[in-house]
């Protein structure tokens, strides 16, 4: 089993390599050139001596895989960045001519972020460089909106299979009349409704006309103190369990795909287990229908729920982006939206990676529930 | 004695045909007669194509019946509840509700039809080519469309649009491009399948080229899957392009997409509510007729399922 | 003595009486409520001030610092003693260029430390030195180190803690670069406010010189600030919220009334709209294409609004050179630079001509009357503008709007040399302006051209659409496109458009100057602001009698104001569209709402949200 594990994380490797790689060849398409990437709004407006110091400095010359080898390892053990002298000349001319950039710090100073600096340590130790719009680390910007989308995904998978595997169970144990023919149809008919409508309608009918619903956000809008002497807001003091009644409208948009689906296949499933010979055996030998739909037929056909497990999380990372802009939830989702309109680079990029490792351990993650749950498999 | 003879073959022969052995349908008849009785799906097909009609009769039934073109504009009659002149309203620049609907049908179609077409022709080729080739390709594929599909489809959809910029064509490419890894997938397992199968075995002993055995001996026996894949593609492609309009990222806002009218309507909702309605209604059958005739396709194609 | 009692009696029932009818408001500091406003543009990138460059920022540290001569929210003007400001009072000598400037001798940070012209001094010397990436560095004449820049502020003397001796005016410049000597400006006095004034002790304390470390650490706040707010609490995604700052004394009531003030990050505006009107919101504006609906639900009482016309304007600019390669206007020798002529705009009256076919009028529309329906993109909610003008002005253009009349746009087409001579419907060269002076290859090709505004901004996307189809109907081909902001302005800062929608927001005080837009001294790809690569002599020659007249006396200048704006009007180098209606807004429950002019909230600190128990 260990060895198992083992062996699927020495697989993720690969992928997560490709999808590094897919998300730097994506921003080396970004119109502007290389110079886009360092932030300078204007590259025209440069001189060509300044534009061949700074690609020098920045190692813009050199071929792209080093490039990438920079972005992902950082420049301090290999892939190191052409030693120039002193860069302040440099700096001044970037800083004049657009006005919007940082302008590049000596390399002894600490803290902060600076756009310019070339020194990096690499995204796989966690350097995923400078957003341009907040002049922040970008690993900083995107932990704080992190946990809004993973609070909102776990929650939709919850009730995705919550709600869905009881359905599909349902219809098919009443295969044929109302119920099944009504599952069917609901969850087909709301899989074909636009999202960001939904979702809209969903708030101009519970939030704003019944009010019975909260119009937006994670949770209260507060402001507080927090026991070390900092401020914080609601989510920081509130669990989670009391402010379900912000999740339900959001959930229900993103869980809405993965209910459909998963009770479809748990109908599917079911139905095809019942006339197999196992169960037709236990029918033989006496069991009730009970018994017999929910111990034999329901278990076996969980074992392949664990396969959707990837797939849902990939869904609901995209599906993030438009309910989390309805709902104004400050998640990922609607951090990358605002990195595209931006033009942000780091945050898009490292959005993606981290999007993708998210899918990868998701991924993982079900591979070995399936493991577990299909005593066929034994390793 | 004869006559008799005769007439007990006669009656043999009559007799016989109360059992006449049910002659063995192709995969197609079967299918066929599948869905013929499957009148849901039929009704789903008839929806469909008559959507399509309209959408492809566009520029036609914009100049000779409704008398307007999709950008004409009358910015003294906006928000015109439906009339004689309108029959379906006036949008807020006044321009005909009903010809954008017919317009934005044959754009959100036209979109969705061919970059479903783009992706299920990459799908196709490379999945023959990933599954009969094996090996090396195969390992590479494999691993190429696990790596696209960890990345949320929809942030590779903004990225890629962002870059490439707001025009029909660049959508088309965009969500064609982004699309194929599941068709690859399924004709990929297929042609795994049929690969060691005696027929193909034989061809290949015969000396037939690679192309032409993936051509005219797999390819046959994957359509039904293609088919399918065509019919949700299509559903799924509408609702991207809806989306992406919502972000921002779709169809530049004179050129009427049933996505971008739902979009821009949607903050005129209380003022003139048809306007959100018809383009969300329109999307919302066409999805689930695509997504109804994708079942009873799967049905139909399904030796397994008994009617 | 019994009248007395009972008089006392009933005064006292009438009093008790009274107490309950009326509701009980919010009588001390801090009880006036949480203040909130709905922000749809993300979050704030800094809270220094002379850093930030975006309105969401500023909006932030507005409330926490004093700007060196402020503006009266009356008057729209530069004045002493007005709410955070910290001047009282400025006179210039005889020569027009030294001005003294005497600041309040009675404010203090919220630590007790006096608010002098050092904090204003600090600033100064971190923006002069050109080590941040602060954008005010064209306020001056000259950076630390000697570069040149654009602005009129030579240098600054600390005479004592609360008077400074400031050299200002148009400087003139030797060879090297080097000023030599001024001359009076009746505008520099705009460009000493461009910098913020921070409390020294602390920032010298956080940062010593080192001032390019300030990039490093955007979100610092100093433990002492001088405004109504304070304390900024940053929740990315979420809200910024800024409480009561207690010790603030330019307050209407003697205290600050509001507990607390949130900017809330909205992402959809359908949402906001929804949330104002719901009551999550206290106050925000109201875009034109819902005034006329709120007007209407809002005449119960249950929401308060107040409208005026925007300081700005909404235009289509088009770019009068060669697009395929910018050129500065002026080269290093201060030469007129050739830039090539635009194959469309360049011609006056192929300019003039898309005046007379552009419908503005059906653009601003109507407001619905009675049984008549609203018309127009704005609906009525805009004003007709015709030149580089502004609402607030004090220069009255006296023009009159280009008639619709597509006829005329079609003769002035055809003299210009663009005529339809294959009958297809569209116009095309036939001995056009760009096929005399530059290619004749030219004859024969459409009249075609890329106009391009930014997505998100509904109004600008139909105005694009409304032109696109009005040129349409004379032959134009228009292929517009709604892009994002960011790469619009890439577009028209790199001078590789062809045309533009886009708007000004203008400063105050409003200044009729215009040569930061049509002068060739402005016309740098990348970083100008003049990018239509207009220049015109006689609108400069204008410009800078009127900007340095002796004595800066309006009613003189009013003339040669009056003459630059009728020739802009003529010469078309923008489309004037209109400017917008402003409306701001708030709950009827808010106490004291009384906004002004271009100043909604210049009274918040006496606001007092009412909550019903």
């Amino acid at each position: 089993m260990t060895r198992h594990i083992i062996r699927r994380l020495l697989q993720a490797i690969p992928t997560l390599f490709g999808v590094t790689l897919l998300s730097y060849m994506i921003m080396s398409f970004a119109p502007g050139g290389p110079l886009a990437t360092l932030g300078l709004s204007d590259p025209q407006n440069l001189d060509q001596e300044t534009i061949e110091r700074l690609e020098s400095q920045y190692g813009l010359n050199d071929p792209w895989y080093i490039q990438y080898g920079r972005w992902l390892v950082g420049t301090d053990i290999i892939f190191r960045l052409p030693q120039t002298g002193n860069s302040t000349a440099v700096e001044e001319t970037i800083e004049r001519s657009s006005p919007t950039t940082s302008s590049a710090r000596s390399a002894n100073s600490q803290q902060g972020c600076s756009v310019l600096a070339n020194e990096r340590r690499g995204i796989v130790r966690g350097d995923f460089g400078c957003s341009y719009k907040w002049r922040r680390p970008v690993f900083e910007v995107i932990g704080e909106r992190l946990p809004a989308t993973i609070e909102l995904g776990i929650a939709t998978l919850f009730v995705s299979l919550f709600v869905g595997v009881p359905l599909g169970i349902g219809a098919a144990i009443t295969r044929g009349r109302i119920f099944d023919n009504a599952t069917r149809v609901l969850a087909v008919v709301f899989n074909a409704v636009p999202n960001f409508w939904m979702g809209l309608m969903l708030l101009l009918v519970f939030a704003f006309t019944l009010g019975w619903l909260p119009s937006g956000g994670r949770c209260e809008r507060m402001r507080v103190r927090l026991p070390d002497g900092s401020t914080g807001g609601c989510a920081d003091v509130v669990p989670i369990y009391n402010r379900l009644e912000y999740m339900i409208m959001p959930v229900f948009v993103l869980a809405v795909g993965g209910i459909a689906g998963y009770s479809r296949y748990m109908r599917t499933s079911m139905l095809e287990t019942i006339n197999s010979d196992y169960v037709r055996t236990a029918r033989a030998k006496g069991l009730s229908a009970r018994a017999v739909w929910l111990n034999h037929a329901a278990r076996n056909a969980l074992i392949p729920l664990a396969t959707f497990l990837g797939p849902a999380v990939v869904g609901i990372l995209g599906g993030a982006a438009i309910t989390e802009t309805i709902f104004s939830w400050p998640g990922l989702g609607r951090l990358i939206v605002e990195a595209v309109g931006n033009r942000d680079y780091p945050v898009i990029m490292a959005s993606v990676v981290i999007g993708a490792t998210l899918t990868v351990v998701a991924y993982i993650i079900s591979d070995i529930l399936y493991a577990l749950f299909d005593p066929r498999i034994r390793y | 004695m004869a006559t008799s003879t005769n007439a007990k073959v006669a009656q043999l022969q009559e007799d016989a045909k109360q059992f006449t052995l049910v002659k063995s349908k192709s995969h197609w008849q079967r299918a066929l007669d599948q869905l013929r009785r499957d009148y849901l799906t039929l009704i789903a097909l008839a929806v469909v194509l008559t959507l399509a009609v309209f959408a492809i009769l566009a520029p036609q039934i914009s100049q000779y019946v409704t008398g307007y073109r999709f950008d004409e504009e009358n910015l003294s009659r906006i928000f015109a509840s439906p009339s004689y002149d309108h029959p379906l309203g006036t949008d807020e620049q006044g321009r005909d509700h009903l010809t954008r609907l017919i317009w934005g049908g044959q754009v959100s179609l036209g979109i969705a039809f061919l970059a479903a077409i783009l992706s299920l022709t990459i799908g196709v080729i490379f999945g023959l080519m990933t599954g009969y080739y094996g090996g090396v390709v195969d390992d590479f594929m494999i691993w190429f469309i696990t790596t696209l599909n960890s990345i949320p489809g929809l942030f590779l959809l903004l990225i890629v649009s962002s870059v490439l910029g707001p025009d029909p064509i660049n959508l088309i490419l965009v969500l064609g491009l982004l699309g194929w890894t599941g068709t690859m997938r399924l004709v990929r397992g297929e042609t795994l399948a049929l690969r060691e199968r005696e027929f193909i075995v034989a061809a290949r002993a015969m000396g037939a080229s690679d192309a032409r055995i993936m051509a005219i001996h797999i390819f046959p026996n994957i359509i039904s899957i293609v088919i399918i894949t065509l019919a949700i593609d299509i559903g799924v492609l509408i609702l991207a392009e809806s989306g992406l309009s919502f972000l921002g990222f779709g169809i530049p806002a004179y050129i009427p997409s049933w996505g971008n009218m739902l979009t821009n309507a949607q903050a005129y909702f209380s003022r003139a509510p048809h306007l959100v309605i018809m383009p969300g209604l329109l999307i919302t059958i066409t999805v689930l007729c695509l997504y109804v005739i994708g079942d009873g396709l799967r049905d139909a194609f399904d030796p397994t399922v008994n009617s | 003595m019994k009248r007395f009692t009972k008089i006392l009696f009933l005064g006292t029932v009438l009093a008790l009486a009274l107490a309950m009818v009326v509701p009980v408001t919010a009588q001390g500091p801090g009880e006036g409520g949480v203040v909130i406003t709905d922000n749809i543009g993300g979050d704030p990138s800094t809270f220094i001030p002379f850093i930030g460059s975006d309105t969401v920022s500023s909006s932030v540290y507005a409330w926490m610092y004093p700007s060196i001569i402020a503006i009266d929210p009356f008057t729209l003007d530069n004045a002493p003693n007005v709410a955070q400001g910290m001047a009282s009072g400025w006179e210039y000598d005889e020569t027009g260029t030294v001005m003294t400037l005497y600041l309040r001798e009675d404010i203090t940070w919220s630590d007790g430390t006096p608010i002098t012209a050092r904090d204003y001094l600090w600033a100064v010397e971190a923006v002069r030195s050109g080590q941040t990436s602060s954008p005010r560095t064209s306020a001056f004449t000259s950076l630390a180190d000697g570069t040149p820049e654009s602005g009129s502020v030579d240098s600054i003397e600390l005479i004592d803690d609360y008077t400074l001796r400031i050299n200002l005016g148009d400087p003139v410049r030797d060879e090297e670069g080097n000023v030599t000597g001024l001359t009076p400006n009746c505008i520099a006095i705009n460009d000493i406010n461009d910098v913020t004034p921070v409390p020294a002790h602390l920032y010298e304390e956080a940062f010593g010189d080192d001032y390019a470390s300030i990039d490093a650490d955007p979100f610092f706040v100093p433990t002492a600030t001088f405004g109504p707010f304070t304390d900024p609490f940053f929740e990315a995604g979420v809200q910024v919220s800024l409480i009561a700052e207690p010790s603030y004394p330019d307050t209407q009531l003697g205290y600050v009334s509001p507990s607390e003030w949130v900017l809330l990050n909205v992402p959809d505006t359908t949402v906001a709209y929804e949330r104002f009107l719901a009551g999550e919101i206290t106050y925000t504006g109201i875009s034109a294409d819902r005034q006329n609906a709120f007007r209407e639900l809002a005449a119960d009482g249950s929401y308060q609004f107040f409208e005026y016309a925007d300081n700005g304007y909404t235009y289509m600019g088009y770019n009068l050179a060669d697009p395929n390669n910018p050129q500065p206007g002026l080269d290093e020798n201060g030469d007129i630079v050739d830039q090539g002529l635009h194959p469309i705009f360049s011609d006056i009256l192929v300019r003039q001509a898309f005046a007379y076919a552009i419908d503005v009028p059906a653009m601003i529309g109507s407001r619905p009357d009675g049984d008549e329906p609203a018309t127009g993109i704005l609906e009525g909610n805009g004003f007709p503008i015709y030149t580089h003008n502004s609402n607030v002005s004090w220069v009255d253009d006296g023009l009159e709007p280009y008639a619709f009349d597509p006829e005329r746009a079609l003769e002035l087409l055809a003299e210009a040399g663009w005529v339809d001579n294959d009958g297809d419907g569209l116009l095309e060269c036939n001995d056009c302006l760009y096929a005399r002076e530059v290619d004749p290859e030219f004859n024969g090709s459409p009249l075609e051209f890329e106009l391009v505004t930014n997505a998100g901004n509904v109004i600008r996307e139909r105005t694009g659409q409304t032109i696109r189809e009005q040129l349409a109907e004379i032959g134009v081909t228009v292929n517009f496109s709604a892009i994002d902001f960011g790469a619009l302005v890439d577009l028209l800062l790199s001078q590789t458009h062809d045309a533009i929608i886009i708007g000004w927001s203008l400063g105050l005080p409003f200044d009729p100057d215009g040569s930061w837009a049509f002068s060739a001294e402005s016309d740098n790809p990348g970083s100008g602001f003049g990018f239509t690569s207009y220049n015109n002599p006689e609108l400069n020659e204008l410009w800078q009698t009127a900007t340095t007249l002796p004595g800066c006396d309006r009613g003189e200048r009013l003339g040669l104001y009056q003459e630059a704006m009728r020739i802009l009007y003529e010469e078309q180098p923008y489309m004037w569209l209109f400017s917008g209606n402003v409306m701001a807004a708030a709950q009827g429950t808010v106490e004291n709402y009384d906004p002004l002019p271009l100043f909604a909230t210049w009274n918040i600190d006496a606001w007092n949200v009412i909550s019903d128990q």
